[in-house]
Parts: C-alpha cells; sequence; structure tokens
C-alpha cells in the first residue's frame, strides 16, 4: 500500500482581496510508496508548493483528497515533516533553539531535547553555530537549520520545497549527498520539489513532471538509480539523456 | 575618525552652552527670558540637595518641597501609562484578532493623533475637577491608541510571515502558537508602541500640568514662568526633559535588544 496517495486533486486560489480566482491544480493523483525518494519539478508557479502544502494538511484542497498512511489528512500530522521553500528560521531563536522547537512543543524532556539537538546539527554540519541567531547566518545556514528542525522529529514522510534553493552549486551537491545518506539511514520517504533536473535525477527514484498551471502531472520518470549512490558534478550518460528528454518536455510548458 | 566627531559634537555643546551664558551676562536677553546657565545649574543643585524650591509662592502654597511635584508628575505618568499599556495592549489583540473591528474602528485610529485631544481640557475639569485624575485620564487617552495600534500592526505582520505556518507543521496546540510565535514575533513592534506611549503620557502630563493641576514638574514649570523666577523655571524644565531622556535612553536599549533578535 502506498505511504502517499493523492487523488484527482484540485485547488483554486479565491483572493479576498477581489482579485480573479487562481487555479493552481487541476486533478493531480499519483501516489508514493515507502521508503520511496520522489521529486517534483515543474515551471514556476505551476502549484508545487501548494501541492506539498496540501499533503502537509496546511491548505485544503477544492477537490479531491490526499491519504497518508492510509487516512485521509485533515490537518498537519506528526508523521509529516516539512522544510519551506522560503526562509522559515524564527529569527528569535539560535540555532539550537530553533532546531529544539518541534521537540519542546511535543513536550520531549529538555535533557532529550538536548541530545537529538545537537545530533541532527552535527548532521547538517552546523556544530560550533548552535548559539548563533539566524542572522548571523548565511542563507543556506538557514536553510540547514530549518532542515534540521524538520529532521529532529524524525517524520517517516519528509516533504521538502526547493530545500537548497539558497545554496550554490557546490554546497548543493553536499547537501543533497547528505540528504541521501540521512534518507537511507532514518528510512523515510521523502518528496522533494526542485527546479534543478540533474538534482532531481540524481537524487530521486522517480521525478514528477508537471505542466504550467493549472499544474497537472505531465510525465513521471523513473530513474532507476542504483542504490547507494552519490551525486557528482558530471551526470551519468544515462541521466544526461533523461535531463534532456525532460527538458525538451519542459520548455514546451515554459514559453 | 570617531573620536573627533565625538569631540566636536561636545564643542558645538559647550559652544551653545557658552552663548547662553554670555547673552544674559552681557544684557542681550531679559533675566525674565533667560538666567546665566551657571546660575541655572546652580540653582538645579540647590534643588536637588536641599529637596525644597526657593520660591515663596510654594512655599505659601505649601508645596515647596521637590518631592511633592516629583510625586504628583511620576504618579500621573506611571498610572496613566501603566493603564494604556494593560489596556492598549489587549485591545490591540482583540483588534487583529476580530479584523470586523479593526475595520470599523480604522478610520478613527487613522485620524486619532490629528486630533489636538488637550483642546478638550475644559471638559476634563468640568467633568472631573482640577487634579490627578483629569491628568491621568488625558494621559490615558493620548498614550492608549499606539499602543493598539502598534500590537495590532505587530501581530498582523507575523501573520504575514510564514512562522504561523511553520508552527502548525509542527503541531503547536494554539496557546503554543500564542506564546512561541506571535508573541516573540510581535514583540518588536508591541515594545516600540509601549515607547512611544510611555513618550506620548509624559507629554500628555507635563502639558496638563500647565492646566489643570496644583501640583507636578508642569505646574512648577508654569508657575515659575508667571511669577518670573527664570532660574527655578528652568531647573525644572532640565529635570523634565534629562528625566525623559534618561527613561527613554533605557527604553531604546531594550527595544534595539529585541529588534536584533528579530532582524
Ligand atoms: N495564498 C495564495 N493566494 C492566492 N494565490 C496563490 C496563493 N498561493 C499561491 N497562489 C498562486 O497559485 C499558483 C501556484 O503557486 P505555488 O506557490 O504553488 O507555485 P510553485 O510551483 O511552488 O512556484 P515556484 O516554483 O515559483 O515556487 C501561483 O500562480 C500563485 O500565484
Ligand atoms: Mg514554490
Amino acid at each position: 500500500m502506498p505511504i502517499i496517495e493523492v487523488r484527482s486533486l484540485s485547488k483554486v486560489y479565491r483572493p479576498n482581496t477581489g482579485a480573479p480566482p487562481v487555479e493552481a491544480l487541476r486533478d493531480v493523483s499519483f501516489s508514493v510508496e515507502a521508503g520511496e525518494f520522489v521529486a517534483i519539478v515543474g515551471p514556476s508557479g505551476c502549484g508545487k508548493s501548494t501541492l506539498l502544502e496540501i499533503i502537509a494538511g496546511l491548505q485544503s484542497p477544492t477537490a479531491g483528497e490526499v491519504v497518508v498512511l492510509g487516512k485521509p489528512v485533515q490537518g498537519p500530522r506528526t508523521e509529516v515533516g516539512i522544510v519551506f521553500q522560503e526562509d522559515s528560521t524564527f529569527p528569535w531563536l539560535s540555532t539550537l533553539e530553533n532546531v529544539k522547537f518541534g521537540l519542546k512543543a511535543r513536550g520531549v524532556p529538555p535533557a532529550v531535547q538536548e541530545t537529538l539537538a545537537k545530533e541532527v546539527i552535527q548532521l547538517v554540519g552546523l556544530q560550533g553555530f548552535e548559539h548563533h541567531y539566524p542572522r548571523e547566518l548565511s542563507g543556506g545556514m538557514r536553510q540547514r537549520v530549518a532542515i534540521a528542525r524538520t529532521l529532529v522529529l524524525r517524520p517517516q514522510i519528509l516533504l521538502m520545497d526547493e530545500p537548497f534553493g539558497a545554496l550554490d552549486a557546490q554546497t548543493r551537491i553536499v547537501l543533497g549527498n547528505e540528504l541521501l545518506r540521512i534518507w537511507q539511514e532514518i528510512q523515510a520517504t521523502i518528496l522533494f520539489v526542485t527546479h534543478d533536473l540533474l538534482e532531481a535525477l540524481r537524487l530521486a527514484d522517480r521525478v514528477i513532471l508537471m505542466t504550467r498551471r493549472p499544474g497537472q502531472i505531465k510525465r513521471i520518470v523513473e530513474t532507476a538509480a542504483p542504490r547507494p549512490r552519490e551525486q557528482t558534478p558530471v551526470a551519468s550518460a544515462k541521466t544526461a539523456e533523461l535531463a534532456n528528454m525532460l527538458w525538451e518536455e519542459l520548455r514546451q510548458e515554459v514559453v | 575618525m570617531k573620536a573627533r566627531i565625538l569631540v566636536l559634537r561636545w564643542l558645538t555643546v559647550l559652544a551653545f552652552l557658552l552663548v547662553l551664558e554670555v547673552l544674559p551676562r552681557a544684557g542681550l536677553v531679559r533675566p525674565s527670558t533667560l538666567e546665566p546657565v551657571s546660575v541655572i545649574l546652580v540653582r538645579l543643585g540647590e534643588i536637588l540637595f536641599s529637596g525644597t524650591i526657593p520660591s515663596p509662592y510654594f512655599a505659601r502654597a505649601g508645596t515647596p518641597t521637590l518631592a511633592s511635584h516629583l510625586s504628583a508628575t511620576l504618579g500621573s505618568i506611571l498610572v496613566s501609562y501603566a493603564g494604556a499599556v494593560l489596556i492598549g495592549t489587549p485591545a490591540g489583540v482583540l483588534l487583529w484578532r476580530f479584523p470586523v473591528l479593526a475595520r470599523i474602528l480604522n478610520p478613527y485610529l487613522v485620524v486619532y493623533y490629528a486630533l489636538p485631544i488637550f483642546a478638550l481640557y475644559p471638559l476634563f475639569i468640568l467633568l472631573f475637577g482640577i487634579g490627578f485624575l483629569p491628568i491621568v485620564l488625558l494621559g490615558f487617552l493620548f498614550a492608549v491608541v499606539v499602543v493598539i495600534v502598534n500590537t495590532a500592526l505587530g501581530l498582523r505582520r507575523v501573520d504575514e510571515e510564514i512562522y504561523p505556518k511553520v508552527g502548525r507543521s509542527l503541531g503547536l496546540r494554539p496557546v503554543q502558537m500564542y506564546l512561541s510565535i506571535y508573541l516573540p514575533g510581535a514583540a518588536p513592534f508591541v515594545f516600540s508602541g509601549w515607547k512611544l506611549a510611555f513618550v506620548y503620557s509624559t507629554i500628555s502630563v507635563i502639558a496638563s500640568e500647565f492646566l489643570i493641576s496644583v501640583r507636578g514638574l508642569g505646574h512648577v514649570i508654569d508657575r515659575s514662568y508667571r511669577n518670573f523666577e527664570t532660574a527655578n523655571m528652568y531647573a525644572a524644565i532640565i529635570l523634565v526633559i534629562g528625566g525623559v531622556m534618561l527613561a527613554n535612553s533605557v527604553l531604546t536599549w531594550i527595544e534595539r535588544r529585541l529588534y536584533t533578535r528579530v532582524e
């Protein structure tokens, strides 16, 4: 049984400012198996963030439903963690306090909070910055704080919305490899939005390609990459071929 | 560079004080308008050390001590200010929580500080007489709106940010949302409102004391002016300005700490 089932999802935003309604998603259906790493690519504004937030229970769909772990999504769930596209660190908390935030809210004992948080901070390579505030960190470091804050809760399902968007190409690859390692270690299911086709192909088992707004699924490709895998700056011939094909399809949507 | 600017800044202050010293001594300004700075400072020291205002008027009025005026002014400021903070902050929260309220009240809030509330002072005298109550009420009215507006603004700003969404995704309960997201997120704005409210209630209290009081530093300034006790008047003015500057720098220091954490 798939761990995430998205069933004919549609979303229309009706701004209360009087602006015309925006159809963000139209009849989107797909499913994700437990332990899978699935990437989503699509033109800007096609509804990728909307899709992730609906799966996370942060927004309600206009039509259709999402079933996670056999139960329809009605609101945020502890089994699901999300990393947002924009900087979402709390500026009034230090790195350590940011990472502990969700644990504290769940009533985890302080000593355990400390241990778990330090562990994850190590994992994302922020040791030495525990007591720095977000304004003292670079954009990429802040994004890692946000990732750590979600990871520390050990969600079974990890939704990531362009988590490496604020990073340079080298750090992206390094952190992508870290993510692959973490993913294998904690055996999570990952749904990963990116605008980088090669990144999608290198990281994911499957890549979902979306059309321009209103977002529909245009195509799903299997990358069939071997496990465990390691990203390299230069793609393999197979990956390059897939990337070219995806690019052809994506180009029709962008213009 | 920085040191030189600091030196120059103090030099201008010194030059300014020197001019103020020389003008009355040279007879260019009448002593009823300005006494030499040295005389004023000596008078201020005298008042502070002896605790009494050397003036036949205040002796006759039965309020010769500095303490009687200082306590009146501080008491009025504190009560009106505390009222503005304690009532204005929850009112601001309500305004944010119920946007309908905000939409109804918005036109009034927008023009509020354009209205000269002091023009109503005769009404206040008619209703409450002369003394503590009308002064505190005026101070409260003058200060409360900036607290309401800033509190609502700060909370609305948090709503425009991603933080509430993060909170929900991490499974926060409503109480936790308020305490861990809205409170720290809005704190700098709320505090700016509190700070302005202090300035406003001080302005209002001093000004009301000119008009509707028989005690307080404002009253001292007003009476000394009318009785041509220029040195006493300037000493009281310096006391007011010095006190406000001190309080303000403390508040600014706290405010800056709040902001640097959020920036
Ligand atoms: N809260 C909202 N109210 C109204 N319209 C919205 C809202 N959020 C998103 N939209 C609209 O929905 C569409 C999809 O937005 P979404 O953020 O999901 O796109 P996206 O695929 O994540 O884009 P990007 O790649 O640029 O992040 C956009 O046209 C956007 O204008
Ligand atoms: Mg997006």
